[in-house]
């Protein structure tokens, strides 16, 4: 009995390393968002063209922790906004073999030659009126436009800015809720917009863009900020509520980019490799490059 | 005058101050209570759709969250075109987390409670117990942050892990968070054993050691066995640090060295963009009505054992 606690610790420590395998294995480990981010939704709706994500992809919250944990591992891959890629190496995505490389770069996600971009959202019930259409008016304006530029993200071609009439305010206090992915780029906004009108206060919180909805069904928000556009049955419960569809206004644009450790040799990645890499039917980089070949 | 003036202004102030007061701090306490209840109310309502709706029926029954899937496997994977809803990743990644912190930290938590209250003298021991008592004061973000920067890497460069996050980093944060909870239960078990015994034991020709380990000990075990408890009901509720330093891959492995998904983590994860009112947001809220039944049977076993144990010793039985 007395030797048994001390026993077993030692034990499992000399069998720890039995677990972990060798150190030249190349497997490729995985990262990803968390099943319910805008992101993650985009990923599997574009790249794996909706199959399922393998079990062993890990998610972490959050793109600064993907970005984080994908520094400090040379066999990992990632994907995240491109509005925080920092100590990783940005991969050029190929749309297919035979087309060309793209780093996700500011014109050629605008310009829709990067196959993985998407569109940010504000979502309201009603069409936006009084100081919430001035706020929507000047986030797509060219100040509002700015800012989103300056925190990363990428403003709208200009033929694709809804027209907001910006009327004038009449209600002292804008709320904002939702994406997690959008919070800082809201804050901004809000920042800027007060600065410039000291009459209007706008609050901006996070929460997840499920939760920005919820909030505008129930009326406890007057925009829901989302990174992905509505599902159906948040549509239909709008729909029951309202009696109509809620209003879509694409505020910003967004890369999606892939990234690994910075001293991975890989040049490009297909969207197809990517596909096989993040369903699990290529699971190490030797593989990868045969297959690529 | 023979009466001490506090005494007399206590008597000149009128009774109804008095009366009001114990009614305020009366009902604070009750309202706590409500509090708990109505969490439950609302985490149960959100759950309760899980056995009654039809809507959420034909997308997940909690009978098939237990069976496996058609073509045999076990996938957690909410968000899909045919949502898949398997509890084993997560009962295995739940339990290999909460094992691995059990055996670094009961084993840790022990040995120092025998140290601070067989061996250590008075003043060492009144800084010992405060300090590692401290560490149920560090935010679990804290530990979660230091699991997942230092530890991972640590660990990674020392065994070579495959996967940079796995149960043992998680489990070795999390066994930060167990171990002053089972310290100070343990401790204080062990501090209740009547000092009769040791005298009894050491008169016998016993060794300090003998007599902690063979007497005190034994003496103490339903106290250190509801400490064992208590840290269970902590690690097996525990969010932050596992969320950080899990890597939440829900895979069907009991390799420790292996990413795991466990039931707070997912919950913490998933909750903040789950679709409002979807099968997915029900079956959330039914993983979180069972944690809380768990982790409240746990605890309310754990109290009610250290309560006992405490009565027997100080003789009132």
């Amino acid at each position: 009995m007395e030797k048994r606690p001390i026993s077993v610790p030692i034990l499992a420590l000399l069998l720890l390393p039995g677990c972990g395998g060798n150190s030249s294995d190349d497997t490729i480990i995985i990262y990803g968002r968390e099943n319910n981010s805008g992101t993650y939704m985009y990923f599997k709706e574009h790249v794996l063209n909706k199959a399922d994500f393998a079990p062993n992809v890990q998610t972490l919250p959050g793109t600064a922790a993907v970005i984080n944990a994908v520094s400090r591992d040379r066999r990992s891959i990632g994907y995240g906004g491109i509005g925080y890629v920092k100590g990783v190496r940005t991969i050029p995505v190929k749309k297919d073999d035979a087309s060309p490389a793209v780093e996700p770069s500011l014109e050629n996600v605008v310009n829709g030659s990067y196959p993985i971009g998407r569109d940010l959202y504000f979502y309201t019930i009603q069409e936006p009126q009084g100081a919430v259409g001035h706020f929507a008016g000047w986030v797509l304006g060219e100040e509002g436009q700015e800012v989103c530029q300056k925190v990363g993200y990428y403003p709208l071609p200009r033929e694709r800015r809804s027209q907001v009439k910006p009327a004038g305010p009449e209600k002292k206090t804008i709320t904002i809720k939702g994406s997690d992915t959008m919070v800082i780029l809201g804050q901004r906004w809000a920042e800027h917009y007060m600065a410039k009108f000291p009459g209007t206060v706008v609050q901006v919180t996070g929460g997840g863009s499920g939760t920005g909805i919820a909030a505008l069904i129930n009326g406890a928000t007057d925009i829901c900020q989302s990174s992905r556009p509505l599902g159906e049955k948040e549509r239909a419960q709008i729909k029951a509520k309202f009696g109509k569809e809620p209003v879509e206004i694409p505020v910003a644009m967004d890369g999606v980019a892939v990234f690994v450790h910075e001293s991975n040799p890989i040049k490009t990645i297909t969207l197809g490799e990517l596909k096989s890499i993040y369903t699990g039917k290529v699971t190490t980089w030797r593989a990868l490059g045969s297959a690529a070949k | 005058m023979d009466r001490p003036p506090s005494d007399l202004l206590l008597r000149a102030k009128p009774r109804i101050l008095e009366t009001l007061l114990e009614t305020a701090v009366r009902a604070s306490a009750f309202l706590v209570i409500l509090f708990l209840v109505l969490i439950f109310v609302f985490v149960g309502k959100e759950a309760l759709p899980m056995l009654t709706s039809s809507d959420v029926h034909q997308e997940v029954t909690p009978w098939t969250m237990t069976r496996s899937l058609e073509d045999g496997g076990f996938v957690w994977q909410p968000v899909a075109e045919k949502p898949k809803y398997s509890l084993a990743p997560l009962v295995i990644g739940t339990l290999k987390v909460t094992l691995v912190a059990l055996i670094i930290g009961i084993p840790l938590a022990i040995l120092a409670a025998i140290f601070t209250s067989e061996f250590a003298p008075q003043q060492l021991r009144e800084i010992v117990k405060p300090a590692i008592e401290l560490l149920a004061g560090v935010p679990s973000v804290v530990i979660g942050f230091f699991a997942l920067m230092v530890v991972a890497t640590w660990l990674q460069d020392a065994f070579g892990f495959i996967f940079r996050l796995n149960a043992i980093t998680a489990g070795i944060g999390l066994s930060l968070a167990v171990i002053p909870i089972v310290f100070t239960v343990a401790e204080d078990a062990l501090s209740a054993v009547p000092q009769a015994f040791r005298d009894g034991s050491l008169a016998l020709g016993a060794n300090r050691w003998q007599t902690a380990w063979r007497v005190v000990l034994p003496a103490a075990m339903p106290g250190v066995f509801a400490a064992c408890v208590l840290g269970f009901g902590r690690a097996i509720g525990e969010t932050m640090i596992v969320l950080m330093a899990s890597g939440n891959a829900a895979m069907m492995s009991w390799n420790p060295a292996e990413s795991f998904r466990s039931f707070s983590a997912t919950i913490a994860a998933e909750l903040g963009e789950v679709v409002y009112g979807s099968a997915h947001y029900h079956v959330l809220f039914f993983i979180g009505a069972f944690l809380f039944v768990v982790t409240f049977l746990l605890n309310l076993a754990g109290h009610w054992y250290v309560s006992r144990l405490r009565a027997r010793l100080e003789g009132k039985r």
